[in-house]
């Protein structure tokens, strides 16, 4: 199998996966012992970029199907941990990368807001290690190591989202709550590994697919298939196991909901689907009928009823997380129908979404810096005294609507071709008029923004918190025309999926 | 590399700049020079091979330039440069900004290619104009505006239904003539006529217009109609039920607009109507009525454009455009009075006069397919437009009785404004040949013989005698401060009362449904759980302890789903 | 004041040799019905005057039917209160 290692001209290539992980996890500490502000958040940004330029090398390489594996240690699975980067986590590498260096420029003029001083060296450290839980989560192929990373990322997530109990002390009850649910989830999760490994022996996925198929049917993998899928059920906030989701983004500080929104429940939604395609069998009828008869349907309910919750919303950081509820039930929906039109376009979402909802939550953010509430009445008349921020809001509205020439419309449209392609000609009513409640949620915002006499006056933010929200939004409306990033790559990913 | 650029960049491009332009005469004539430059772009490009584009793994064409999108293209040039002379006077940005992007978004749909673009391009002029509607800035406008975008953006979504339909049907997007044969081009078809102010889906015309600013219904009579006329002659030529439906639209208007108080909306209703003959003519569908249509729009958009400039003169000059408050003003407005009698000749089609030329092309294709009926219902709408927009509009603005105001002359750029377009009307009504020469298909028709003048000055003499002696005789409809309801008071009236009735309804069972279930959950819920929480009604069902509850039901589902 | 060509006809009797014209103008349109062949599409369309017939008969009929019309669905100004444009004025000030 060595062959399949691709090799480059320098070595430094084949080191990437492992690069892409350690790197901030290394960082972290160092900004402990050095315990000084303005470094800390230099170091991480620095961290971040280089994760960034990372994932751009690693997508590159791995963009023409192939891929990328490295051994850990030298040892060959399925002893040793494998890293395997093929263009579907490259793609979630490349998202969670990009989002965590932009999320940083942002937190640099906005992080005081809301969190005391002395606090900021322990938060990034904590941005950090939830950063390389999050990649190393999607970099592994080793069961096991997913578990790990998943833990990592989710420990320093209850702590990044106690951090707004400086602002609000509902913030320590909803982490508290995200705590108690994410670890359930964690433990189904650990219980169907556990599973797994009783019925195989192995915690490679590669290894465990080769002998899954060979055991057949068995009562123990389909087990552990259920356990899966309900923790990372929760993890991915899937309706009904969502409740944690609303008030975690509500209360945590905006930085943390920028970076979560964008990165957090994708990466559990890409366990998910790495499982069901590369550990499991997709043609197998257990996984089928799940995906048929329970996620879809939840799917389906998600998409409609978390976005009319969210047209009756007055905090806009919750309306936004009801949205995001809806938006991860299109995702679902793309992946339930089992097609590889419909992966594709869940990649493809998952990816948009991100930008999109980062934009929005972001330029939330950048009102809360003047207004220091997310009621929507505080909102009143600042499209003419915040007029940077307030577009930028509107372009990640309109992306989020699905308007064509930003990125939301290429993943909806997809998303509505892979339905119609499979018959599903209700389902593709459904997914139009959910767009048509985000039309009315947004539309909400932006009556007020500009149609509502002014309310204070408020001064347009910096330029660096700008830099961030114009950085989102220009990549919502690019991605909205050149779509090679994200189709292509996607399309290739659903090939070496279904493959 | 300019002359290659599509041409709705053009004003999409302009409309950027001009925002950073200082307001005033600067960015006025900026505004004016854009479409000029469009025109000219237009005229002397090479569009061959179109403008290709790739997107997704769909081929979209920006610029499908034939004879049938080049007449549209030539006039929504012409009529945006006249629209934003009008305007020149106003000192601010977003009215001037939107009527360049609102002029692109309707040529960019002319020159679309393909279903995709034009459906791009369908919902940026309702997004657009819009805001010349809003720019009144009164709350009855608002929700006016409000109204035209619901129904105008619906209109959106029923066409990327059909697109998407149609697309999955046939696998091509390319916008070419579709039978009205599936529920893909049904949709496709209401999507236009939403837009075309078929009957039933009219009323956001009547309703937005007279709503709009001044220089703002200017420049919207032009474009969305007219957008839809064009659609429709592309998508569905020859279709028989656009006959029936056109034949509708020229008749109901006329009884509305005879009554209705606004004069703006009088010329709105006269807008239905004259949309009727072109709708009627892309029924019959045949060259000659198809050449009709394209002809009618393009002196229709002037001679309509032309009215609604002299009204809006008038209530520059005044502040109100009722026919009841207005009244011999030709003391003081004499050459907006003569611009607007212009106008209602031409509409009228009096011999001489751009509407003569153009309407006459229409009623030839329908008489030479035999459609008995509906030419006699045709010439019954020419007396019918004669009686609004030919009679009413200037004879109860600028003649009649003395209202006592002696407001002053138009603006000169006004002047201006309606002076090219009456020139342009006249021109066209003498010089035909030039306006045929651009039609798609070639022109036979000769509408200067003896005989066609001769009836059609009967109509008109003995349609205006009747009006004189009605008038002695005190049985026209007199001007009071009044409106007439329409279908719009479906929308307005009753359907939100039944809304708020059903929800009241709704409200109270969900109320004691509500109680029932929260008194039944307490009770399950304390007796398995001491929970608390005082986090409001969400949170407060929703504990964590509760949350666990779920997820064990929905594992046992899946294990259920997955184990037997 | 400048050059207004309808004052020219403020005086009664001015207007009232333009109406005589017109009437002249309709009878003899009337009259050379007579002696005119007319290509025409439909049978009825050659019958003798049929467009002054009609269209002196239609525009009657517009009259009537549009002021049942009022009668039937005629309503005050402020009818649908605030949330139309019907009854408020024109804002002047902003453009002016």
């Amino acid at each position: 199998m060595a062959s399949e290692i691709k090799q480059g001209t320098l070595d430094f290539i084949n080191h990437l996966p492992i690069l892409q992980v350690i790197t901030p996890m290394l960082i972290a500490p160092v900004l402990v012992v050095l315990n000084n502000k303005t470094l800390s958040w230099l170091l991480s940004f620095v961290g971040a970029l280089a994760c960034l330029l990372i994932s751009v090398l690693l997508l590159q390489a791995v963009s023409d199907g192939s891929t990328l594996r490295y051994y850990l240690g030298g040892w060959v699975p399925p002893i040793g941990i494998e890293y395997r980067i093929d263009a579907a986590n490259a793609l979630l590498l490349f998202l969670i990368s990009m989002i965590s260096a932009i999320v940083l420029i942002f937190s640099y003029s906005s992080l005081h807001a809301e969190i005391p001083e002395d606090k900021h060296t322990l938060f990034y450290a904590c941005f950090l290690l939830c950063l390389t839980g999050l990649l190393g989560v999607v970099a592994t192929a080793d069961i096991f190591n997913v578990f790990v990373f998943l833990e990592i990322s989710s420990l320093s997530t209850y702590v990044l989202v106690a951090q707004g109990s400086y602002l609000d002390r509902r913030a320590l009850s909803a982490s508290f709550n995200y705590l108690i649910m994410g670890t359930i989830g964690a433990t189904f999760f650990v219980i169907g590994i556990g599973y797994l490994y009783m019925a195989t022996g192995s915690l490679n996925m590669m290894d465990i697919a080769e002998r899954v198929s060979q055991l057949g049917q068995n009562r123990t993998i389909q087990a552990g298939f259920a356990f899966i899928v309900v923790g990372m059920g929760l993890k991915l906030a899937m309706v009904p196991l969502h409740v944690w989701l609303p008030n975690a983004y509500t209360y945590a500080p905006t930085v943390v909901t920028c970076f979560l929104a964008a990165t957090a429940t994708k990466v559990a939604l890409y366990v998910l689907i790495r499982f069901v395609f590369s550990v499991f069998n997709y043609e197998d009828s257990f996984v089928n009928e799940l995906f048929f008869l329970l996620l879809m349907p939840l799917a389906i309910i998600a998409m409609i009823a978390a976005s009319v919750i969210a047209i009756f919303k007055q905090n806009l950081k919750k309306l936004l997380a009801y949205s995001s509820l809806a938006q991860i039930g299109y995702m679902l929906l793309g992946l339930s129908l089992m097609s590889q039109k419909g992966l594709a376009s869940s990649l493809v979402h998952m990816v948009n979404h991100g930008f999109t909802k980062a934009a929005l939550f972001m330029s939330l953010g950048a009102f809360m810096l003047n207004t220091k509430n997310i009621y929507i009445k505080s909102l009143k008349g600042l499209g003419k005294s915040m007029p940077f921020t307030s577009a930028a809001f509107v372009i990640g509205g309109l992306s989020l609507i699905g308007v064509p020439g930003t990125a939301g419309f290429i993943s909806k449209w997809l998303l509505l071709e892979a339905a119609i392609e499979a018959g599903y000609w209700l389902i593709a009513i459904l997914i139009v008029v959910s767009s048509l409640f985000a039309v009315i949620y947004i539309w909400k915002i932006i009556e007020v923004l500009y149609f509502s006499e002014r309310a204070g006056s408020y001064r347009e933010v910096s330029v660096v918190t700008l830099i961030p929200i114009w950085i989102l939004a220009l990549f919502c409306i690019f991605l909205g025309i050149n779509t090679s990033l994200t189709v292509d790559v996607a399309n290739i990913a659903a090939d070496v999926l279904f493959n | 590399m300019l002359a290659t650029m599509p041409l709705p960049f053009y004003f999409l491009i302009g409309g950027l700049v001009s925002i950073f332009l200082p307001k005033g005469v600067i960015k006025s004539s900026f505004v004016c020079l854009v479409p000029v430059i469009a025109l000219l772009a237009l005229l002397n490009g090479n569009w061959d091979g179109g403008f290709i584009v790739q997107f997704l793994d769909l081929e979209l064409n920006f610029m499908r330039v034939d004879k049938l999108s080049m007449v549209f293209g030539i006039i929504f040039c012409i009529a945006a440069f006249l629209g934003n002379v009008f305007a020149f006077h106003l000192r601010e940005s977003t009215q001037p900004f939107i009527a360049l992007i609102y002029a692109g978004a309707a040529i960019g749909a002319v020159f679309a290619g393909d279903l995709i673009t034009l459906f791009v391009y369908w919902e940026l002029t309702a997004i657009s104009s819009v805001f010349l509607i809003w720019a009144r800035k009164t709350e009855g406008a608002y929700y006016s505006g409000m109204r035209y975008l619901i129904i105008q953006v619906l209109s959106g979504v029923v066409l990327l239904f059909g697109v998407a339909l149609f697309f999955f049907e046939t696998g091509s997007i390319s916008f070419v003539k579709m039978e009205l044969s599936s529920l893909a081009t049904a949709l496709i078809f209401i999507a236009f006529g939403i837009k075309c102010a078929f009957p039933f889906l009219h009323n956001w015309l009547q309703d937005s217009y007279p709503s709009a600013t001044i220089t703002g219904t200017v420049i919207l009579s032009a474009f969305t109609t007219k957008l839809a006329v064009y659609a429709l002659a592309r998508g569905f030529p020859g279709t028989e039920l656009l006959i029936y439906i056109g034949a509708a639209m020229t008749v109901f208007p006329i009884f509305f607009a005879e009554v209705e108080n606004d004069l703006r909306k009088v010329l709105a209703y006269s807008l239905n109507n004259q949309l009727g003959f072109m709708v009627v003519g892309v029924g019959v569908g045949t060259e000659l009525a198809l050449n009709g249509t394209a002809a009618h729009a393009f002196s229709h958009i002037l001679y309509k454009a032309l009215l609604f400039m002299s009204v809006g003169a008038v209530l520059f000059r005044t502040g109100t455009s009722r026919a009841s408050e207005l009244g011999g003003l030709y003391r003081t407005m004499p050459l907006t009075a003569t611009f607007c009698l212009i106008g209602a000749a031409s509409i009228s089609a009096f011999p001489l006069f751009s509407g003569f030329v153009s309407k006459s092309l229409i009623m030839s294709g329908a008489g030479k397919e035999h459609y008995e009926i509906i030419w006699l219902i045709l010439v019954f709408a020419s007396a019918g437009v004669l009686s609004h927009s030919g009679i009413k509009v200037p004879y109860f603005t600028f003649f009649h009785h003395d209202s006592g105001k002696r407001p002053q002359e138009a603006p000169m750029h006004m002047l201006l404004a309606m002076g090219l377009t009456a020139i342009l009307c006249i021109y066209i009504g003498i010089f035909p040949k030039n306006l045929y020469a651009i039609m798609p298909f070639q022109v036979k028709y000769e509408p200067y013989t003896f005989e066609h003048i001769l009836t059609q000055l009967q109509l008109l003499c003995f349609a205006i005698l009747a009006f004189y002696i009605l008038s002695k005789l005190k049985q026209l409809p007199s001007e009071t401060r009044s409106i007439n309801l329409d279908f719009d008071w479906t929308y307005r009236v009753f359907l939100p009362f039944v809304i708020r009735k059903l929800l009241l309804l709704l409200a109270s069972t969900e109320q004691k449904g509500l109680k029932f279930f929260n008194n039944s959950l307490h009770l399950f819920l304390g007796k398995v759980y001491q929970l608390s929480g005082p986090e409001g009604v969400m949170t407060r069902i929703l504990t964590s302890g509760t949350m666990v509850l779920f997820i064990a039901i929905i594992l046992l589902i899946v294990l259920g789903i997955i184990l037997f | 004041m400048k050059f207004n060509p309808y004052l020219f006809f403020e005086k009664s009797n001015r207007l009232r040799a333009v109406l005589f014209s017109f009437i002249v103008l309709c009878v003899g349109l009337f009259i050379i019905d007579f002696f005119v062949k007319r290509y025409t599409y439909f049978e009825i369309e050659g019958l003798y005057n049929f467009y002054s017939i009609y269209g002196f008969v239609m525009f009657s009929i517009i009259i009537f039917g549009s002021r049942f019309l009022r009668f039937l669905l005629g309503r005050p100004e402020n009818f649908y209160d605030n949330k139309a444009v019907d009854s408020e004025d024109y804002p002047t000030t902003r453009e002016k």
